[in-house]
Formats: C-alpha cells, structure tokens, sequence
C-alpha cells in the first residue's frame, strides 16, 4: 500500500488528468479529425469528451470495485497470473509508446519550426536527465510537474482570442451539416488527444480520499474537452476546410498571426511555453509505466526508470521523418482508443463477474 | 599519611599547571602576605575584565586578612564564584575568563571568580534590511542580547528556548526558540535533532549551522531564511515557525520557510496592503526580469531574430555591428564585469567601494560600448538585472538570482527560446523537489493552499490574515480567538 | 551518489558541446530580407528580387537589392545567396510582390514557398505589381528601408484609407477556398513612387481584373465592417465629403422555393467634413438618401461586375453555403451569374463638422 505521506489531496486528480491529456495533441489535431466531419468536427471533440467521462466512470468502477487496487494487481485478480502479466506488460508497453510518440513528435516540431539542423541525440541528452529527475523521486514530483503544466500554459489560451479579427464565423456554419455517423467516426480520431486518462489506473492508489477524487477527475476531463473545444472552433473560424488539408498544425499556424509590441512572433514563444504541457505528458506516462512494471515484476523503481528512459532514448533516435511519425499517431490513437472504449468496459464486465464468482465461493 | 601524600600531589599538580601558565605572556599572578596568611591571585590578563578586578577583589584581598577562602566568596560581590579541588581544572577556567585566588591551607581549594570580559558591539540599525520606516534594531553578534531583544517583543512563558553547544571547539552557544502551543512540536524537534547531529570543530556564524542542517547541501537556493531584524523574528515566532539563534552571529536563521517568503520585505507589513502588495509584485517582476532578461536577449539574437519586432530591429542591430563577439560572450563579459564590481565593493572599505561601483558602472560601461566592445542596448539590460537582482529583500537569494543566470545564458545561446525553457523546468523540478525542514519549499503554489496565498505574491489587509501559515503547520491555526481578547 | 552527478552532468555537457555548431542567426551575422519582389520572365522562369537593410550606426540604413532569374523560388533564393554579403533570411519578410503577368499566369506555384516556410509570418503583405517589381523595388529610397516603406505604406491604407485587409494568410485562405475569390493590391509606379493603384482580382489564382483604389471603398465595405473610411459624393448640384466613415455588413441569404435571394445589409454612418451647398443641417434626410442611392448604385455596378467575370471576392457563395443546408455546388456556379443579389443600404450622418 502506498503510504499517505507519498499521498496527494483528491484535487490533484484534476491537474493530473488534465496534464496528462494536454500534449502535443494540441497542436495539430484540427487537421486531423476534420477528416469525416469537415467543420462540425468540434462538435466530435464534444462527443469524445462526453465519451471520455464515461470511461473515467468505468475505471473509477473498476478501481473502487477493487478498493483502490491498480491495474496491475486487477489484472492478476481477474485474469490470474500468467494472462494478467501479460495483459498488464502489453497496458505498459503501450503507456511507453505514447510517451514516445508525444516526444517525438515534439521533437519534430522543433526540427520543423525552430532548429532543422539540431541533433536530435544531444537534444535529448538534455531531455532524460530531467524526466529522470522527475520520475525517479516521489510521487508529489510528478504531481507538481503537472500542476505547472497545466497552470502555466494556461495564459496561451487569451492568444486564441487574437486570431479571431481575422477569422470568418462562416467557416463553421451550417452547424450540423454533417450525419451523426461521421461526428462519430471523427471522434474517434480524436481520442489520440485524449487518451492520457488511462494513466489513472496507475496513480489511483497515490490519491488521498480517493473515492471523492472522480469528480476532479471528470472535471478535468471537462477542462481539456472545453480547451480543445476552444482551440478548434478557433481554428476552423480562422481557416477554412479547404486550407486545413494543407495544414499539419494548425494551433501553430494561428499564432503567426499574432503581433504584438515588442513580439512579433508568438509561434517560438509558444512552443517553449508548450515544453510544459509536453513535460509532464511524457514523465506521467513512464511514471505510470516504471510504476506498473515495478509492481509487476518487483524490480526497483529507478532501475525500471533509467532502462525504459534507455527505451525511449533509442526510439526517438530511431524514428523519424514526417510520415512515419504521423503514422505512430496514427496508430498509438487506435491503440488508445481499442484499449479505452474496447478493453475497459471488458474488463469492467469481467471483474465484476469474477468478483461474484469468488464471493459465491468463499 | 594518605592525605598528606593527596596534597603533596596536588601541591605539585599546582606547580605544574602554574609552571605552564607562566610560560603564557599574559599570565599575571600576585602574592599577598597578611599577617596569617599569603593569598595567591592568578588570571588571563586576556581573558578578565580588569576594571571588575581592581574594583570587587582587589580590595578586598588586600585589606583584609583571611583565613579561610569560604570567607573570600562571601566577601567578593561577584555570582557564581565556585571552590574546586582539582588543580587541573584551572587552566580551562581561567582561559574562559575566571581568577583564581588560592590559600596555603591544610586542604588546598582554590576559588574561582567569573569575570570574562565580553566586548559587544551596541545594539544598532539594520543594515541588510532596512526599513525607514518600523522598528531600527538589528541583532548584534551576543547570543544573549539577541534573545533579550526577541523576549521583551514577546514577553510570554510560551516562549520556548532550548539551549546547547555546538563545534567541539568553539562550544558555540546555539538556541532554538519557538513558542509553545504555536509551533509544530516537529518542527522544532528536527531542528533540534538536526543542529545535534552536526559534526563539526567550529561554528562560526549562522551560515555554518544553516548550510550544516539545510535539507538539500547541494541547492543552490537557500532553504532557511535568515534576517538580521529582532521584529522579524517575533513575527514569524507567532506564525509558529523556529527560530535558531547562534551566539557571535548577527542573523538568526527562520525554519521552515518558502520560497515566496524571501521575496517579501518585512516593510510589507509597515505599509498599507495596497502598496505592499504592488511593492511585492514589482519585486517579484524584478527577479524574474533579471533571471530572463540576458537569456532571452541572448537567445532572441542568436537564434530567433523573427521574434524582433520591425521598430526595434534598427535599434539592435546598429548597436551590435561594431561589437566583433557574439552575443553570449558579450553577454557572459558583461555579467563577469558586474560581478567584478559586486565583489570589489563587497571587498572594499565601504566608502572606497562606492567610488569603485560609481567609477565602473560609468566609465567601464560607456568605455566599452565606445570602444566597440559590447552593445549599448546589452549595457542597458544587464544593468537592469543586476539592478533587478538587488531588490531581493534577502542577502543569500540575490546571490542565487544572480548565479543561475549563468546556466541559463548557456542554455539560451545553444538551443535559443527552448533552452531558457528546458533550464527552467530543470529550476521548476529542483523547486519541487526542495523542502525545508521537510515541509515543502513551493507551498503555497505547490501544494497549492488558496490560504496561504493571502500572504505571498500579495499581502492581504491584517483582518483577512486571521489564519496562520499552513506551511509549518502550526498547532493553533487560528492567530487569535474571541477568548484571547477577553483575557 | 556521485556517480549519478557524474552522469547528468556528462549529459548536459554533451548535449551542449554536440550542438555547440549548430546553425545559429546571431542577428548582425545575416542578412534579413525585408522585401521580396517575383517577376515573370518566360513559361519556366521567374526572376526573383530581394531586398535587405543593412544595418548601419545611428539608425542609418543602406539597402541591397539582389536579384536573379531561375525556375523556382528556394532555387532563385540560392543564386541570391551567392551574391549577398551574408546568409539571406525570410524571418522579416514584410511584403512580396508578384508582377501582373505572373499573376495572370497564376501565383500558387510562387506562393508556395512563402506558405510553406515557417519563419515566415502570417502577416506578410502580398502585392501585384503593374511592371516589374524590380523597378517599383528598385525606385524606393527611404531611409526606413524598403521593407518598412512599403509594410508601412500598406498598413496606414489598411487602417485609414480604401484598402481591404489583405496578408498573407487572408490570400491563401481565399485561394485555398472553394467558396471565394482572393484579391490583392496592385501598385504601380507614379513620379517615382510606388502608390497603390488598383485593386486585382483573382479568379483562383489568376488576375482577371482590377477596379480602382479611389472605387475600392464601396468594396471594402461590403466585404468586411470597418471603422475609418471615406466616402465622396458627387452629384449635380453639390459635392460631399464624408469621413470616419463606420461601415457593418450583414450578409442574407434567403432560400425561396429553390431560388436563392442574397441580401446585402451595409449600415454606414460618417462624419461631413465637406458641403459645397451651404446649410446642410436642414437637409440631412435628403442628403442622406442621395448618399444612400450613390453607394447602391456603385454597389450593384461592382457586384454585376463580379458576376460578369464569374468571381466571388465578397464570399457570396460562402455566405449562400453556411446558411442554406440544401446548399448544392453545381447549382449555384450555374445560378451565380443571374443570381439576384439586393442592397440594403442605411446611411446615417452623425455629425457636420463645426458648421451647420
């Protein structure tokens, strides 16, 4: 168990969901889910939040059902050992692999905007040390990172109301031009944005009064639905479908319009401003990820931390290149979102049968 | 027989000892010889207070004749004089500032008589934070006087002083004060715990025992407040924090403490809360300025000039055309030169040390940028942060504020706007991750506590202050009661 | 212990040495280009123009220009390079300008570069040019420096004068539309000078025609609401000056049994800065339906026009398309060049000056 000093108070539920949503799906993922629902896709983004607050509803089910157990030891609980481990490896390969997707698409946003000839090993030479330094301490770390990274980027949302002097409100209209089946099916492009939330079946135990923590969490959920929402009616005011297609983040794209007296761009304050939000996205995920293979296999915290961060190191070295990157979005998005609207509800149902089972029994 | 072999060796343990001090310059002994008897007087001249000597045992030796030495202590109007047996003590006491007087006698005694002298410097005005207006006292390098100050604030039996001696040389006198009933009874014991672990030969000044108990050695941010002002320290007394106080040293260390705490003057609580908190939020502008203000400079014209708007382009690259550096090795010489400065002054006799800062403030700066060597706008902008950086209220922050601008300039010159943002996270994290006697450092922005806030960026009115700090978790939260008014 | 330290630190250091060459832009080690000129030289090849400030003491400034024929822009920018002092940046592109014939032979090949390089900003300000851009470059001498003169002779016209707003992204987003047509200001040299001239219009990417500045405040009202205008009135009798104009257009589109009806609503409200027949005061409700009959005339001339060449600066189709939900692609290209497209127009003069 974990001890209430390491504890945080429920609140903290709120800043963790959020941070770990807010991510580098922020900045680009306008052109991506207008793919079905064209200029309704907002209207997707709202779909997908509702949806999320379901699936939050779910694992704090799951969690409570379980009287504030983690994913690890609901798996062994349900499944048995063998598939149980195997099942909780596969939840923590694929929490390592949206970190590295978050990173190195950040990666590749400063390749593309702000230095094309950096080397990209050294660069993260200077990024592990620091995820290190916050994965390897406690939990309160982590929480903290959170905190300020979703505390400060926040300032970045009155730069969204600049872009509108240039914007057309009849972008967006008609509203509801388009069939529900293709708001849905854009949805489901929007879960990549999203899909932090399944982190909380790792930090769960580490809330203090962790039953009265669901409705920060579903409050959080709500702000980044809200955010998104925002960020999207904004830029598909600011543009029209037509020159979304040719547009690979957008988010960005609305602060070249900014000006300001003593700054005449934004978009490189902006994307130094984001390395908070991206920050604490990554370090949750290995911290989620160390933690559940810490739990699975015994092996000592920081030992798992450095080897993954030698994981991660390796992977952003390797991938690369514009295409390839979108298709690892692409896909840790389809991941996402099998594991969290597939996988869960199973996984609610079957625990629950389990857990009758076993009553009866005993 | 036996006795009489005791005092043989006593009577040669005396000579020995005695044989010893006199090798000592400044030992000084005399012989009176009364009718019955011969008194024998020794003493430090170092070490005594001889105005009390020739004024209360001087007289009294000479004119009358004694017996006995029990009939000297009651003669001699000094307190805690003490009779020993044992010669070999002698040497320690009469190094720390006794006399001993010493009969012939069948069992030989010898008295010793207390009167060290301690010079102190008077009670003055605080010259690390003044304030013109409140209270002009400021803690003096007695342990003694400092603790009178803070008692006659807080003239109540609650006030908890524990005393002990730290350095297995120097025994420096140390005291740990709180109030009872208000403090963390925690608190003060790992203070406690803490200053009793300490290992060393000598304590010096505070600034031993705050680097010795501090919680992270290796930060560069100071996690004890320390204060040179005895209202300051009943303040926060009442606020149930410790309080450590060593003897020889001006500053009394505060535990626990938070970051924002250094940046609050404690003339903010002189003036109305309007004022203190628009005071409070332009120095914490300043500190911010001046820990990003040469980074960014060097960042933006190394890596992002698009950043530059078109009416300050001009502006900057005429100033920079001549200068043959780049702009972080103009910036690093710069800050160097400043530093330069700053320690000269430190340095020197104080009114020497204004010439200098006034002569390389001017004449370096405009030299300089006339010979071509820096930019004009550089010169503007480190003076600023430097400027920036004085306004901390606390001694030991400013000097952190100026120090990581250094990794920040390097951060800034190889990965432009980014850099200044990863360095800073690098400082967020190392926040976090502080604490200061254990509670921790970022309180009340993380953990976030909406009460505490009242007295951090701003500071609310007093009625609006009713509640103590949760960061030292005091025991009575509430500052007073409805009861406490009765009383 | 210290072994950790070792590490991070090792770390650091080397990330900071790896990337210690890494390409910087130390301010006065570039050159910034503040003006891009493009003119068309045959099927194949352009010729690009570039100016850029240098820098001098005391807020003096000296232009280069450089400027090279080649096939495309990023090809033209190297032979450029290789004839300038320093690197040549786009970080403080302020304005581009293309020629006419380039743009009559459509300009989204050329703008391509622009759009796709991200130090470009969304402010830059693109211009067509009547003759070579080369010369209209070539014939600025300021001391602000060629890119300044020109942003800022854009932007006061923006604010104050007949110009619509126009940048870089407004074009693209009405190039990339499949609802509107695109426009830009055309500039041509008189005495010497570059003046804005005329406004072109873009049939996709194409120039098809251009009406005007003196006429472009009729357009410039019904395509977006401003607040700094001028408007002059010449009838038989008298003439009228109007200023402060305050412009808000509303766009109805009504669907009648299948037929489309467009109304466009302008309220315009200014100030009389000049009457040449005496006391106005009293005849301000007639004055103002003269007013009122002049812009509609202008209005309908301008819309027909429009019609006439089959394109849609004003964005009618993007308002017919946001409003009506049986909105049908096909149908309204056919209907657009018939369709009935009626003017409101609301004049108010709120004041007269200091004479009545």
């Amino acid at each position: 168990m974990v001890k209430v000093k390491n504890q945080v108070p429920a609140l903290m539920v709120f800043f963790l969901i959020s941070a770990a949503q807010l991510g580098v799906g922020v900045l680009g993922f306008q052109s991506v889910i207008n793919k079905y629902a064209g200029h309704d896709a907002w209207i997707s983004v709202i779909v997908a939040g509702l949806g999320f607050n379901i699936i939050i509803w779910i694992m704090y089910r799951i969690l409570q059902n379980n009287d504030g157990a983690e994913i690890v030891s609901i798996h062994k609980f349900t499944y048995g050992k063998w598939l149980g481990g195997i099942l909780s490896f596969i939840f923590s390969m694929y929490l390592i692999l949206t970190s590295v997707v978050v990173l190195r698409t950040y990666i590749e946003i400063i390749q593309v905007w702000m230095f094309p000839y950096v080397k990209v090993w050294a660069l993260l030479l200077l990024l592990i040390p620091l995820i290190y330094y916050i994965i390897s301490g406690e939990f309160r770390i982590i929480v903290g990172v959170c905190f300020f990274g979703v505390l400060y980027p926040f300032f970045l949302i009155f730069t969204l109301f600049y872009p509108l002097k240039y914007s057309n409100l009849t972008n967006i209209l008609p509203i509801l031009d388009h069939s529900f089946t293709e708001i849905l099916q854009s949805s489901s492009l929007a879960i990549f944005s999203f899909m932090g939330v399944s982190t909380l079946l790792v930090f769960y135990p580490f809330i203090r009064e962790s039953r009265k923590s669901q409705k920060f969490a579903h409050i959080g959920n709500i702000y980044t639905t809200f955010l998104y929402v925002f960020i999207c009616l904004v830029s598909y005011i600011y543009y029209n479908q037509s020159e979304l297609q040719y547009i690979l983040w957008a988010t960005l794209g609305l602060w070249k319009i900014i000006e300001m007296p003593f700054l005449a761009r934004f978009e490189y304050v902006g994307i130094a401003t984001l390395f908070f939000s991206i920050l604490p996205n990554v370090a949750l995920y290995l911290w989620a990820s160390t933690r559940s293979l810490h739990n699975l296999f015994g092996i000592s915290h920081k030992k798992i931390a450095v080897f993954l961060l030698v994981i991660v190191y390796i992977a952003c070295i390797i991938t690369g290149g514009r295409e390839f990157i979108s298709f690892i979005n692409n896909m840790t998005g389809k991941i996402g979102g099998i594991l969290l609207f597939g996988y869960i509800p199973i996984l609610f149902l079957i625990n629950l049968i389990r857990r009758k089972v076993k009553r009866n029994a005993s | 027989m036996k006795k009489k072999a005791s005092k043989r060796k006593k009577q040669r343990d005396f000579e020995n000892t005695l044989a010893e001090l006199v090798k000592k310059d400044d030992f000084i002994d005399y012989q009176f010889e009364h009718n019955d008897s011969s008194i024998c007087l020794g003493y430090l001249k170092s070490a005594i207070d001889t105005e009390k000597l020739e004024k209360y045992i001087l007289p009294q030796i000479q004119q009358n004749d004694y017996i006995d030495l029990n009939e000297v202590i009651n003669d001699i109007p000094i307190t805690k004089s003490q009779l020993i047996d044992d010669p070999n003590k002698l040497h320690e006491k009469l190094i720390q500032g006794y006399v001993f007087i010493y009969m012939e006698n069948v069992n030989p005694q010898y008295l010793l008589v207390p009167i060290p002298l301690i010079k102190t410097r008077q009670v003055d005005i605080p010259e690390v934070e003044f304030s013109v207006v409140g209270p002009k006292e400021a803690f003096v390098e007695n342990i003694d006087t400092n603790l009178n100050l803070v008692r006659k604030r807080i003239a109540v039996p609650e006030l908890n002083i524990e005393k002990m001696k730290v350095g297995t040389v120097t025994k420096t006198k140390v005291a740990v004060v709180s109030i009872e009933g208000i403090a963390d009874k925690e608190n003060v014991r790992t203070v406690i715990q803490r200053i009793k672990d300490v290992q060393m030969d000598q304590v010096i000044d505070s600034s031993y025992i705050q680097q010795a108990i501090t919680d992270n050695q290796n930060s560069p941010f100071p996690q004890l407040l320390d204060t040179e002002r005895p209202d300051r320290i009943a303040a926060v007394l009442t606020e149930g924090k410790v309080a450590i106080f060593v003897d020889g040293s001006p500053h009394v260390l505060i535990g626990p403490t938070t970051l924002v705490e250094f940046f609050s003057a404690f003339e903010d609580y002189f003036l109305n809360w309007t004022l203190a908190s628009a005071f409070r939020l332009i120095r914490l502008f300043a500190v911010f300025f001046s820990i990003l203000i040469t980074p960014l400079y060097v960042a933006v014209l190394t890596h992002h000039f698009e950043l530059i708007p078109k009416t300050l382009l001009g502006t900057l690259v005429s100033s920079r055309t001549q200068v043959p550096f780049p702009p972080i090795l103009e910036a690093i010489i710069l800050e160097l030169t400043i530093e330069l400065l700053r320690e000269a002054g430190a340095r020197l006799p104080s009114k020497i040390g204004q010439t200098i800062g006034i002569v390389g403030g001017i004449v370096i700066g405009t030299a300089s940028v006339e010979a071509g060597l820096t930019s004009n706008v550089l010169l503007i902008i480190v003076a600023l942060a430097a400027l920036g950086s004085f306004t901390t209220p606390v001694y030991q922050m400013g000097n952190t504020i100026r120090l990581i601008r250094f990794p920040l300039l390097v951060f800034a010159h190889i990965y432009g706007i980014l850099g200044v943002g990863i360095c800073i996270a690098y400082i967020m994290v190392h926040l976090l991750k502080l604490t200061s006697l254990g509670r921790p450092f970022l309180e009340p922005i993380f953990p976030f506590r909406l009460t505490d806030l009242k007295d951090a960026f701003i500071r609310l009115p007093f009625d609006k202050q009713n509640k103590r700090p949760f960061a030292v978790r005091p025991e009575k939260v509430l500052r007073s009661t409805k009861q406490d008014y009765d009383k | 212990m210290p072994l950790k330290y070792i590490i991070f630190f090792t770390f650091i250091a080397v990330s900071i040495f790896a990337n210690f060459d890494m390409p910087k832009k130390i301010i006065d080690q570039i050159r910034m280009a503040t003006v891009a000129g493009y003119d068309y030289v045959d099927k194949e090849t352009i010729q690009g123009t570039v100016i850029s400030p240098m820098f001098l003491q005391k807020n003096q400034l000296m232009d280069s220009v450089y400027t090279d024929t080649s096939s495309m822009v990023y090809e033209n920018r190297l032979k450029l390079n290789a004839q300038a002092s320093e690197q040549l940046y786009n970080g403080k592109l302020e304005i581009a300008f293309f020629n006419k014939e380039l743009a009559e032979n459509g300009l989204r090949e050329t703008l391509d570069y622009l759009l796709r390089d991200p130090t470009i900003g969304s402010r830059l300000y693109l211009g067509i040019v009547e003759e070579s851009a080369y010369e209209l470059l070539n014939s600025i001498d300021s001391s602000k420096g060629a890119g300044f003169y020109l942003s800022d002779l854009f932007e006061h016209n923006v604010q104050h004068g007949n110009l619509p707003e126009t940048n870089l992204k407004m074009f693209s987003s009405g190039l990339e539309s499949k609802t509107r047509d695109p426009f830009l200001p055309m500039l041509s040299k008189e005495k010497g000078f570059p003046s804005i001239e005329s406004i072109a219009f873009f049939n996709d990417d194409t120039l098809v025609d251009s009406i005007p500045i003196e006429d472009a405040n009729i357009f410039k009202m019904l395509y977006q609401n401003f607040n700094d205008g001028l408007y002059n009135l010449v009838t038989e009798n008298y003439k009228a000056s109007i200023q402060n104009v305050d412009s808000t257009r509303d766009f109805h589109v009504r669907d009648e049994k299948g037929s489309i009806k467009v109304t466009i609503d302008v309220k315009l409200s200014g100030v009389v800065r000049e009457y040449t027949k005496g006391n106005l005061t009293k005849r301000i409700p007639s004055f103002e339906k003269d007013l009122e009959k002049d812009f509609k005339k202008k209005a309908n001339e301008l819309i027909k026009q429009f019609q006439e060449l089959n394109i849609d600066p004003l964005g009618i189709e993007e308002h017919v398309r946001s409003s009506i939900r049986t909105y049908d692609k096909k149908q309204f290209k056919a209907e657009y060049q018939t369709l009935p497209i009626d003017l409101k127009i609301k004049f108010k003069v709120t004041e007269s000056g200091t004479r009545k």
